[in-house]
């Protein structure tokens, strides 16, 4: 079998691609010849998550909206099947693990295990192939989910995720927790899942990763043969609905009362993506993690002010990509909120970067990329993380991180617009 | 991978060599024996040795010279090990050879500034350092109430038997926190560097006589030898099952069902209390999963974990509210099930499986690996391969009698109510 093989450079890795005649992309990445670890990592995938939530169903002709938290549901309902042997007692039987995970641009199912790698891959492809909805699943998945979503809802930083997202966006699902809300959850039906499931799950919607202890050409023999056992269907075209969110945030400012110790603080800052200098999506990326990593991480002269002067006890900073906007979002909690808004714009409107220290975190970033060749499964997740972000496969970071440069990063920040924010707080009830 | 142990007077220094990573982690382990007062003195020892030392005066500069030296990666854990409290202290960096020559030595320099020449001066703790710590520690135990997961647990251990180590709070103390001060916190700090049981490994592409020189030369330490004491906690005493219920302003009922393990054999607590576990609650397949979460749909999450060392099981639940009292009854007749030895074939087979891929796992990181090199030296545990037959050879009805040695001791649930169960 020939199959694409491609170096990832400068960190002494191979690994290999084959897109299967039904559309399928199986990502490889074995380990060394002489390793001894035996343990192997399955990512079966679909680029569907609780994004989309309106779309043509396969089939028919409609733009039809769903309930919000059907991706998660559907995630659930996978592990239902026709016989007593359910996935978990299946994965369980040979000692090995299997999870799924949904977020809001695809769905995943994971398998982790170190012996009977054949059969393992073989039943993944073939359970996640082989949907099982019944009104009586249905309704009892329905009493596990609410409470799962009662769970989070006792958490207040959840509270307050949750408040903000609703905050920032009119339109995007990014207002909506994946797990949708418990009214939702109540309106998914049997039939609604059939039409979430026939439209995104099929192959050329779908991919797989695999790495650590297999063979590359035993990988592509074992998708091949286990997916001829199905009816694939690859023909018609996704037709999903897309949102322009507008630019402004919905609600600028809020303050909840609850039986919290530490007032939770939520702040998010909407961009347009068009208004920054740089257009390749994953240089792009890879500049705004830097921004954060020297504005905000633990060699920032911002992180060690806030914490000798007691402002914060803990605090996060990342940027959230929705399409056509970018938003800064910081969550924290807040021992002393006015000063820590003031000393937190302040330092937004005066942002400056040191061409050594970015230099210094270029060396790390490059470190971390060696040693991850080690972890099979830091490898699995990052190219799951491509191929879900850039639908392709980063080969090069070693060259794009020792390419990043001072001007770059200036002009990047002279083009953020910190004007246009919602903030959530989480505040003690009085007692 | 070869293993190698030293006696070097103060402490013992283990080498695994091995070309499985592009790395070298050394990890030093503390060890004392398990007293309350001190948990919370503890952890602000680690927190406060992170931030700096007299050579890195802040934490900006430290982690300036961590990221110089290609992300060396430094870390603190505390744990208690049955009766012992656990200090270790860590560092992974890439080997010389993907970096430049003398990075691994340096780092090295680095932790060893990091352990003995901490920011003091008169007998004290930098103040500013100090005051730092303070407030963040204090915020995050402030803040233990708001995840139930975790308070219900702590809460359960307490109604369990407050007066016994292991009902002690890892998290440490908001009052012994308040009792701490920059002078009596070196004092402590000294008696640790002093008095503890120390163990340092290192696991790399390492040549063993060089790193043994290097080791000796960075690392003087002359700890006091101390007679080991026993990490095994005496099991509780038996009693009627104790029955304690806590209302909190929640969506969710959090269980906590504690089970006590009643003169066990150490066989038996090497070996079948872990299938016994792993049928009892150990994963998805398990018992607790299947009855109480797929058929009953009564919890989001439902485990169970044994701590051998403690002669306990933990049982830990997230409930629909109001449900509690449903669940627990399911519990105990899957308790009273595997005590009359309702035992599957297949749950054994699955349970056994189950122990030989958390084995096999062992190799895919650096601290676990060292972690199972560390227990076999604190408890005289076997190794690898010893545990795997033995553990393959486990019978049924040798599970069944480690059933019959099971109690219920205590049932605490922490009610979520719509109102604050305080006022």
């Amino acid at each position: 079998m020939i199959m694409e093989k491609i170096e990832l450079k400068k960190v002494d890795k191979t690994i290999y691609r084959e897109v299967l005649d039904n559309g399928l992309e199986i990502i490889i990445i074995p380990n060394e010849s002489f390793s001894k670890k035996k343990n192997y990592y399955f990512s079966y995938g679909t680029y569907y998550g609780a994004l989309t939530n309106e779309f043509i169903p396969v089939g028919k002709s409609k733009m039809t909206k769903f309930p919000s938290g059907i991706a998660h549901f559907l995630e659930h309902k996978m592990f239902e099947s026709k016989s007593d042997l359910k996935p978990f007692d299946f994965y369980a039987k040979t000692g090995s693990y299997v999870n799924a995970f949904t977020s809001y641009k695809n769905t995943c199912y994971v398998v982790t295990g170190n012996k009977k790698m054949k059969e393992n891959l073989e039943y993944l492809l073939t359970f996640v192939n082989s949907p099982y909805f019944t009104d009586e699943n249905v309704a009892k998945e329905q009493g596990i989910i609410t409470e799962e979503a009662a769970m989070n809802d006792d958490n207040p930083d959840y509270l307050a995720f949750k408040t903000i997202s609703r905050n920032l966006y009119k339109l995007s699902p990014y207002n909506t927790p994946i797990l949708g809300t418990v009214s939702s959850i109540k309106q998914i039906t049997k039939s609604d899942l059939y039409n979430c499931y026939n439209t995104f799950y099929r192959p050329n919607n779908m991919f797989l990763v695999v790495g650590g202890a297999i063979d590359p050409d035993e990988v592509v023999k074992i998708a091949t043969d286990t997916l001829s056992r199905f009816k694939l269907d690859n023909t018609s075209e996704i037709k999903v609905k897309h949102y322009k969110e507008p630019v402004k945030v919905v609600k600028e400012y809020e303050e909840i009362k609850s039986n919290v110790k530490v007032e939770k603080l939520a702040i998010g800052y909407k961009m347009e993506r068009n208004k920054l200098p740089i257009k390749n999506k994953v240089v792009l990326d890879l500049y705004l993690n830097m921004l954060i990593s020297l504005c905000f991480g633990a060699s920032s002269n911002f992180r060690e002010m806030v914490r000798k002067r007691h402002l914060v006890s803990r605090s996060g900073y990342y940027f959230q990509d929705v399409d056509n906007i970018i938003t800064f979002m910081v969550e924290a909690d807040v021992l002393n909120d006015p000063v820590y808004l003031k000393e937190l714009e302040n330092y937004l409107s005066n942002l400056k970067i040191d061409a050594k220290d970015l230099e210094r975190i270029k060396k790390v970033w490059i470190s971390s990329e060696v040693i991850k060749t080690d972890y099979a499964d830091s490898l699995v997740d990052t190219v799951v993380d491509d191929l879900v972000n850039y639908h392709k496969v980063i080969t090069n970071y070693v060259e794009l991180i020792k390419n990043m440069n001072i001007d770059t990063m200036n002009k990047l920040i002279n083009s953020l617009d910190f004007t246009n924010k919602a903030i959530v707080k989480v505040i003690p009830k009085e007692d | 991978m070869d293993y190698v142990k030293k006696d070097l007077g103060a402490y013992n220094l283990h080498i695994i060599k091995t070309n499985l990573y592009k790395t070298i982690t050394v990890k030093i382990f503390f060890r004392e024996e398990a007293l309350k007062e001190n948990i919370t003195k503890r952890n602000f020892l680690s927190r406060i040795m992170m931030l700096g030392s007299n050579d890195y005066k802040s934490k900006v500069e430290l982690t300036k010279a961590e990221q110089d030296l290609y992300a060396v990666n430094i870390s603190g854990t505390n744990r208690r090990i049955g009766n012992y409290l656990d200090t270790g202290l860590s560092l992974k960096v890439l080997h010389d050879k993907y970096t430049e020559p003398g990075n691994f030595e340096k780092s090295l320099d680095l932790l060893d500034s990091l352990i003995f020449n901490p920011k003091v001066s008169n007998n004290a703790f930098d103040e500013a350092d100090f005051n730092t710590v303070y407030e963040e520690y204090k915020a995050d135990l402030n803040s233990l109430v708001e995840n139930k997961m975790t308070y219900a647990l702590i809460k359960g251990l307490e109604a369990t038997d407050y007066k016994s180590v292991i009902s002690y709070r890892g998290i440490g103390y908001l009052e012994d926190l308040e009792k701490i001060t920059k002078e009596n916190l070196y004092d402590y700090y000294k008696n640790v560097i002093s008095h503890n049981f120390v163990d340092i490994f290192v696991l790399g592409d390492v040549d063993i006589e060089s790193i043994t020189n290097i080791i000796r030369d960075k690392f003087k330490i002359n700890t006091f030898k101390k007679k080991p004491i026993n990490a095994l906690v005496e099991p509780l005493k038996t009693s009627r099952i104790k029955t304690v219920k806590e209302k909190i302003k929640a969506e969710q009922d959090n269980l906590i069902i504690t089970l006590s393990l009643n003169n066990l054999t150490e066989y038996e607590r090497n070996y079948p209390l872990s299938l016994y576990n792993a049928i009892l609650g150990g994963g998805t397949e398990s018992l607790l999963f299947s009855e109480v979460r797929e058929k009953n749909s009564l919890a989001y999450y439902i485990s169970s974990t044994p701590n051998k060392l403690d002669n306990l099981i933990i049982i830990r639940g997230g409930i629909t509210k109001d449900k509690s009292m449903e669940a627990v009854s399911i519990i105990k007749k899957i308790l009273k099930d595997l005590e009359n030895g309702k035992i599957d074939d297949d749950k054994l087979t699955k349970a056994k499986e189950y122990y030989t891929s958390a084995i096999d796992d062992i190799i895919e990181s650096p601290f676990q690996i060292i972690e199972s090199y560390y227990m076999i030296e604190l408890l005289g545990v076997d190794d690898i391969e010893t545990k795997r037959k033995k553990m393959l050879k486990v019978t049924k009805e040798e599970v069944i009698a480690l059933a019959k040695k099971i109690k219920i001791n205590t049932i605490y649930i922490l009610e979520g109510s719509d109102d604050n169960g305080e006022n």
